[in-house]
């Protein structure tokens, strides 16, 4: 009985998460990667408004794809980690927002890398980032991405690291 | 701890090449890698919280570009958060302060270093022993130490205290009163070896996030822990919680005493356990039986303190059983909940004892652990000991010995560091206000806006000689009379010690902007301008300078001169200098190159006998502590009475100062967010997180707003005896607190709540309660 109450309460959840995230649609899709991250493989920031949600209803729409028509969200490369809130922050306005902050700043980020390093003009590159937290491929490179260094053309393949090396000792 | 092959190749090639030039370590350490595009990777703790984690530092043509955890640092084994990741945007604010300004005519005006350091010097001579440091626990180890060894050594006067008085000193009281040494006897490898994990009044999820993420990821893994959570009000941590027993403000006093009723009526002390290790005494500091314990505790019967807290008896009874459990392994945390607190000391008291009679200390797993705020409280304010009344490693200055100790390796004069204390942090700023004191120099803080009751405690404080070295514009510099621009984290070369006695080691990476400097390269240049000006107080026993810094083989290093100072890695010297003063109470330190190598170490660390350094993971534990006597468990060997035993206080419930009533029916309680870090300095300067959280709110509960009419997104003024702002609410928003209480962040300078809070502090640690206050709220249209 209880696990019937606890799985109404779920699906309950889910709706409702479904319908904030909807009603936020209103927040605009940013279609540039690079607009979402301070840096190459900083944590990119939440396009859509977080009030109203808990940490652990982002897997609800991230864990895998989740496809509503007009939006899709992006699924977590590493859906092992709960707390997402502790690295990605929200970018829409709270509901108290008194003023859109102005920040004067100097920072230049790290650029995306534009060496991808391959044995051969022919061989499969290699992986230009480190894995901690990046081992599901699949959740970032698929075969329609705006961004090329991103697209695969085999998505079938799913054992990525058979082809493509990364340098463990890579930081970033 | 590991060091991977390829950090071990580049950091032993640096020390060789080192050796072979016979010098001291550069300053630009060795990059763990280094790629084609030039992008190269250092480490460096996090500038933030007390948690202390391991970052990676990107830098590409002489810039910080991008922050990563650093997977070999334990503490946070790769992760970060939000702040730590955006870390980087924080040096490069568009009003870094580059230049020294001076007050001229109302206006703070351009002038050179020569012109601000001769000014202070002048001001300083004129007055030393009105002259008072405000420091902080973002103080690196040697910031800290050398302002202490320039007051206390040099003045001969002890008004220095840190912003840390505000954040742990009744963690520091609470560790002296119960283990007589303060830090705490476990460290995190407990929250991976706990079953039962229960936070006083403390919201880890957003303050703490790293080690939060640490305990909570176990239950992905597929393992079982019961996570409770004490509050009074809802937060993200208890939306992960198991349990939230929510009880009014301040009576956790009496929910800590009611399982010690427990423990002692149920029968299940551990026995073995109290006979070995603990001895009772009563609030007046006189010895008591376990049987006259017993009696005071009655007044805490479960019924009682359910009535007083509002806590169900039942969620009291699951406290009371879960420390009465032999096996279950328990770990206890808090932070400013418990501490900024008019009796932070006691209730740091009243958790040990649980645990005490429990004997739920000093095992994996099990352990009261004290969160610090700020990222070198631990290292720099406790254990260099940057405090009115303290000297380095655990020393105090009404002691006649520990005094003659300090003035030997300080090579001060006999005598020249005073006996009595100095002014603490809420005494201090009294003092400035009344002309007590004449001058201040505030460094790596910003009082103006985070001291309790702004108005009363800085009413004249413009009126005072103020310097305040800092990165950028602040409260604190629109009253400052000189404002120095500081260099920051990887802009220098720095150590902090972390809340689990971590001490971690960093390089200068990039180059301050314009002319900023470190702050241990300011107060060399002060003390040495009032040297040469024939300041008797600056001169050590041999007539010299009595800061002067020396290379290895003890030849005098000019490091008051930049062109010096910037090619010498004086935090070196300074740190193997002020390791010479940990050993007495076994806060052992190794000597700096070791800590170039790993991502910390927790102290003591010894050396073995195959020349290697040992760091210590949980202190008065045998078979780890190498302090702890051959063939004892656990070994308290601080206690005062040389006894090796802890004690267990009688510490009563008190009411607060100031409670709600018909004029101000509500409680305030203050705090910080995930995203800011404690007045916003850096953190409102990164896009990302000023973006995320704006301005500051005011959270009402949804019954309350109800009845004042109020809606997420109005209007609000909260006004308390001694001042009120306006602000936005917030209902149902990230936290949710309890009825008749509100809660406002600190961070918000436009907004500045410490208007409205009360300054009442603990009478033992000195340190303001800013969780509880009276106020009143009101719609505005």
């Amino acid at each position: 009985m209880s696990r019937l109450i606890a799985g109404r309460w779920v699906l309950f959840r889910c709706l409702v998460t479904l319908l904030l995230v909807s009603l936020a649609a209103a927040a605009p899709e940013v279609s540039d990667r690079t607009e979402r991250r301070a840096f190459y493989t900083a944590p990119p920031t939440v396009p859509h408004e977080l009030d109203g949600l808990e940490n652990g209803d982002c897997l609800t729409c991230h864990e895998d794809v989740l496809d509503l028509g007009d939006q899709v969200s992006a699924p977590t490369p590493h859906p092992e980690y709960f707390n997402c809130l502790q690295c990605h922050v929200g970018t829409a306005p709270l509901p108290i927002a008194e003023t859109t902050p102005d920040v004067a700043s100097d920072w230049k980020g790290l650029a995306e890398p534009t060496l991808i390093e391959r044995a051969n003009p022919k061989a499969p590159p290699s992986i230009p980032h480190r894995l901690f937290l990046r081992d599901r491929c699949l959740s970032c490179h698929h075969p329609d991405h705006p961004n090329p260094a991103q697209r695969t053309s085999h998505p079938e393949r799913s054992n990525c690291q058979q082809c493509h090396v990364a340098d463990q000792e890579r930081e970033f | 701890m590991t060091v991977s092959r390829r950090r071990f190749i580049l950091q032993s090639a640096e020390a060789a090449g080192v050796a072979a030039l016979g010098l001291n370590l550069p300053l630009l350490g060795a990059p763990v890698s280094q790629n084609a595009e030039g992008l190269s990777w250092q480490k460096a703790p996090c500038r933030f919280c007390g948690t202390g984690c391991g970052a990676l530092v990107g830098i590409q043509e002489g810039r910080v570009v991008a922050v990563q955890g650093d997977r070999e640092c334990p503490v946070n084994r790769g992760l970060l958060c939000a702040k730590g990741y955006h870390l980087g945007a924080a040096l490069y604010g568009k009003d870094r302060l580059k230049t020294p300004l001076i007050r001229k005519g109302g206006s703070l005006q351009e002038a050179s270093w020569e012109e601000a350091i001769n000014l202070i010097a002048e001001k300083v001579i004129a007055d030393p022993d009105r002259f008072s440091i405000y420091g902080s626990g973002q103080w690196t180890i040697p910031e800290g130490y050398i302002a202490m060894k320039f007051l206390k050594g040099g003045l001969g006067n002890n008004h220095l205290d840190p912003n840390a008085r505000l954040c742990m000193a009744s963690a520091v009281t609470g560790f002296l009163t119960t283990f007589g040494v303060d830090e705490p006897s476990g460290c995190y490898d407990d929250l991976d070896l706990c079953e039962v994990v229960i936070t006083w009044g403390n919201n880890w999820a957003e303050m703490h996030p790293v080690l939060f993420s640490r305990l909570i990821d176990r239950r992905a893994r597929g393992e079982e822990i019961l996570y409770i959570d004490l509050g009074t009000r809802r937060t993200r941590s208890t939306e992960a919680a198991d349990h939230y027993l929510e009880f009014r403000p301040h009576t956790d006093l009496a929910i800590a005493n009611c399982i010690a009723h427990q423990l002692v009526e149920n029968g299940t002390c551990d026995r073995n356990f109290l006979d070995q290790n603990v001895r009772f005494k009563s609030n007046d500091d006189k010895d008591i039986s376990l049987e006259e314990y017993r009696s005071f505790l009655q007044g805490y019967s479960v019924e009682k303190v359910s009535k007083l807290s509002g806590v169900p008896a039942d969620q009291l009874r699951l406290l009371g059983d879960l420390f009465g459990d032999p096996k279950k392994k328990i770990v206890s945390l808090w932070c400013m909940g418990m501490n900024q607190h008019t009796r932070g000391t006691w209730i740091n008291n009243l958790v040990y004892n649980a645990h005490l009679l429990a004997g739920k200390i000093g095992k994996p797993g099990s352990t009261p652990f004290s969160l610090t705020g700020q990222p070198s409280a631990c290292g720099t304010c406790r254990e260099v000991g940057t405090l009115a009344h303290a000297l380095p490693g655990g020393r105090v200055n009404a002691s006649d010995g520990d005094r003659a100790e300090v003035e030997e390796v300080w090579g001060c004069k006999p005598g020249a560091i005073n006996p009595k204390p100095g002014h603490h942090t809420m005494a201090m700023f009294e003092a400035l206000s009344k002309g007590e004191l004449t001058g201040m120099w505030v460094q790596v803080t910003n009082p103006a806006q985070s001291i309790p009751n702004l108005h009363a405690n800085l009413a004249n404080a413009a009126d005072r000689f103020v310097v305040v070295s800092d990165i950028y514009p602040t409260e604190t510099t629109r009253i400052a009379s000189v404002v120095l621009p500081s260099a920051t984290w990887v802009e220098k070369n720095g150590i902090f010690g972390n809340s689990e006695r971590r001490t971690q080691q960093w390089f200068r990476m990039v180059e301050p902007p314009g002319q900023a400097r470190p702050d241990v390269w300011q107060v060399l240049a002060v003390a040495h301008r009032m040297y040469e000006m024939g300041c008797e107080d600056l001169k050590g026993r041999d007539g010299k300078f009595l800061l002067t810094v020396r290379d290895d083989s003890g030849n005098e290093v000019e490091a008051w001169k930049w062109e010096v100072f910037r090619e010498f890695n004086v935090d070196r010297a300074l740190f193997n200098e002020y390791r010479a003063l940990t050993v007495k109470k076994h806060k052992d330190l190794a000597p700096y190159d070791e800590y170039v190598k790993v991502s910390g170490m927790r102290w003591p660390v010894v050396k073995q006998s195959d020349g290697s350094w040992k760091e210590t993971k949980r202190r008065f534990v045998g078979g780890e502590d190498p302090y702890v006597k051959e063939g004892r468990q656990v070994d308290f060997y601080g206690a005062r009475a040389g006894d090796s035993r802890a004690i267990i206080w009688a510490r009563p419930y008190e009411d607060p100062p100031e409670s709600p009533d018909s004029e101000y029916p509500f409680w305030l309680c203050t705090g910080r967010v995930l995203e800011h870090w404690h007045t916003a300095t850096m953190t409102g300067r990164i896009k990302e997180l000023r973006k995320a959280m704006p301005n500051t709110y005011v959270e009402i509960h949804a019954e309350d707003a109800e009845r004042l009419g109020v809606k997420t997104g109005d209007r609000v003024r909260v006004r308390s005896r001694r001042g009120s702002i306006e602000t936005v609410a917030w209902i149902g928003g990230r936290g949710k607190p309890q009825v008749g209480l509100v809660f406002i962040p600190f961070f918000d300078e436009k907004r500045l709540i410490n208007r409205v809070t009360l300054d009442e502090y603990d009478p033992i640690s000195k340190e303001p309660d800013y969780k509880k206050c009276a106020v009143a709220l009101e719609k505005l249209s």
